[in-house]
């Protein structure tokens, strides 16, 4: 069934429906708040916030754009009234801290820290396509901005993670 | 190959991200085709690409079933979706839930309903005795024995605690008296607020030269004493004003503290909005101002009704106690010249008066006795002179 379907009949009350969503996209959205979050107790909770925000608004659903876009929609706002809440808290760090696979933290160590020195919202434009393969169309309608700024923005993202990485890739060989 | 380099480097991006249709894309192709700087961007762009794939994270780990509390909302939310969740998955378990539930509300409800209904009567049946005496039947009720209580003396403790239930009576009265002993007043004043556990309002002596004495006040008096106090005030001279007025505000009381409540509830949810939701900058503002909005109206509401609170447990009397006027003014001996002079000036006002009560009379019986006079004196004249005129006639003897 594709993503309409059963978005249709999650709407329509059916629990294996949105379970089967949830089977679906529970890895991309896990990898999406984990890659932004570096707690993974936290990255877990806003996790699930959305797929709870997703059940809470299902009947609001309009087939406008994609599944897998509204729900990175989803994702993403969650994803700011956090940040808004830890600038508010003044605990949390607000830099960009990508998080690192546990198993083997120093698995693409120098994509992580080019990432950060990105400007942040090249950075977050860039991983939207790269990671959660969002279209331009898409990134544009989420971050509310023009599809050329989109466009714009990403081919300077690349650009700079490319300048970004030759000497970082270089040191970290070589320390290896 | 020149001309090819005008090609923006966002196209050949665009191509391998597969934005473009099929047009623009088989042009992308054919350019990238003979175009080698255009070439060594794709394979930067393909490079970049698969590094940025190198950066994986560990395994999902996400279960929806049982959800981890969050740290920040609080965790009831998490265990209404638990229990919602489950709800949802076994409806005949829902729907007996529902069942259970309306039963437990409705007898709830209907249970504190007729207790109110019978104490209201009975509370009203007090209330019009003014709580002084205990009506029948009403022995086994605690209001009754706080009535018993308030037959002797003054109860304190049930002026501490008005009664939760029944009729909600603001009362207030009007007292105009004046007092011969005025010194005493006062004194009696503070002593029927001290047994009544009564308090001042507001009170204004007046001991102005040439005038009477006045004493203006509103005392504040527990309503269950109301009525003593009335007729203990009633005692500090003659009563020259008495009014009395009862306000029924129960509709009032009620109304309000189901807007209280309902403003209450509607913080809440926004309150659960704010936390729990999420949404645009704007939206979450919003939210914000209508929960500063809902907070102020409530705050506005319970001081209304603590207001209201104090204007049913104490009743107003508002008193005005004047100093009684003596009688008559003792001047002393009047001196003969005085007297003389106060005769003369008597009898020529008498005069005068004498004359002008005589002058009006005739103003007023002129015409009349004019009219009167031509009617008949024209008879009387013509009978006299005929009589007159035969006397002359007659021969002589």
């Amino acid at each position: 069934m594709t993503d309409d379907q059963l978005i249709r009949d999650v709407r329509a009350g059916s629990r294996q429906a949105f379970e089967a969503l949830f089977e679906r996209y529970r890895g991309p959205i896990w990898q999406f708040f984990r890659r932004r979050i570096p707690e993974a107790a936290r990255a877990e909770e806003l996790a699930q916030d959305t797929f709870v925000a997703l059940l809470e608004g299902a009947h609001r659903y309009e087939a406008r754009t994609a599944f897998r876009a509204y729900l990175f929609g989803i994702a993403y706002h969650v994803l700011s009234a956090d940040r808004r809440k830890a600038a508010r808290r003044r605990s949390d760090p607000l830099d960009f801290e990508p998080a690192s696979d546990p198993r083997d933290p120093d698995a693409g160590l120098w994509v992580r820290r080019a990432l950060a020195q990105l400007d942040e919202d090249d950075r977050e434009i860039l991983m939207l396509r790269e990671y959660n393969e969002l279209s331009y169309q898409e990134i544009a309608a989420l971050r509310q901005l023009p599809l050329n700024t989109v466009r714009s923005r990403l081919f300077r993202a690349r650009m700079a993670l490319k300048a970004a990485l030759v000497p970082a890739e270089d040191s970290v060989r070589v320390k290896r | 190959m020149k001309a090819a380099h005008t090609l923006p480097p966002e196209d050949v991006m665009a191509y391998l991200d597969g934005e473009l249709n099929g047009d623009e894309a088989r042009d992308i192709q054919a350019h990238l085709a003979g175009c080698p700087e255009c070439q060594r961007l794709s394979a930067e762009l393909r490079e970049g690409s698969m590094q940025l794939r190198e950066w994986s994270v560990e395994d999902v780990r996400l279960t929806f079933v049982a959800p981890a509390p969050r740290q920040h909302p609080p965790r009831r939310d998490w265990f209404g979706l638990r229990v919602w969740t489950y709800l949802t998955r076994r409806p005949l378990i829902a729907g007996a839930f529902a069942v259970v539930a309306v039963a437990i509300v409705g007898a709830i409800t209907i249970q504190p309903a007729r207790k109110s209904s019978v104490v209201t009567v009975e509370s009203s049946s007090v209330e019009r005795l003014g709580g002084s005496r205990v009506p029948r039947g009403f022995a086994l009720s605690q209001q009754a024995q706080q009535g018993q209580q308030g037959q002797n003396g003054i109860d304190r403790q049930s002026v501490a605690e008005p009664a939760q239930i029944g009729p909600r009576i603001v009362r207030t009265a009007r007292l105009r008296i004046v007092a011969t002993d005025f010194n005493a007043v006062r004194p009696a004043i503070d002593r029927i607020l001290q047994s009544s556990a009564g308090f001042v309002g507001s009170i204004t002596a007046s001991d102005r030269p040439g005038a009477t004495r006045s004493i203006h006040g509103d005392l504040r008096i527990p309503s269950r004493r109301f009525d003593a106090a009335l007729a203990a005030l009633r005692g500090l001279g003659r009563v020259t004003e008495d009014s009395q007025n009862a306000e029924d505000v129960t509709s009032t009381v009620v109304d309000l503290d189901v807007r209280i409540s309902n403003a209450r509830a509607t913080e809440k949810r926004l309150s659960d909005v704010l936390q729990n939701r999420t949404g645009r900058l704007s939206d979450v503002l919003e939210v914000e101002r209508e929960i500063m909005r809902v907070r102020t109206e409530i705050e506005q509401m319970e001081s209304q009704r603590k207001q209201l609170d104090g204007r049913i447990e104490y009743a107003t009397i508002t008193l005005e106690v004047d100093e009684e006027q003596r009688a008559s003014v003792n001047l002393g001996p009047i001196p003969i010249p005085t007297r003389l002079r106060q005769a003369v000036a008597d009898g020529v006002e008498s005069a005068a008066m004498s004359v002008l009560a005589v002058t009006i009379s005739i103003l007023r019986g002129g015409p009349v006795l004019l009219l009167w006079l031509a009617v008949l004196g024209l008879p009387v004249w013509w009978l006299l002179r005929r009589y007159a005129v035969g006397e002359s006639r007659e021969p002589r003897v």
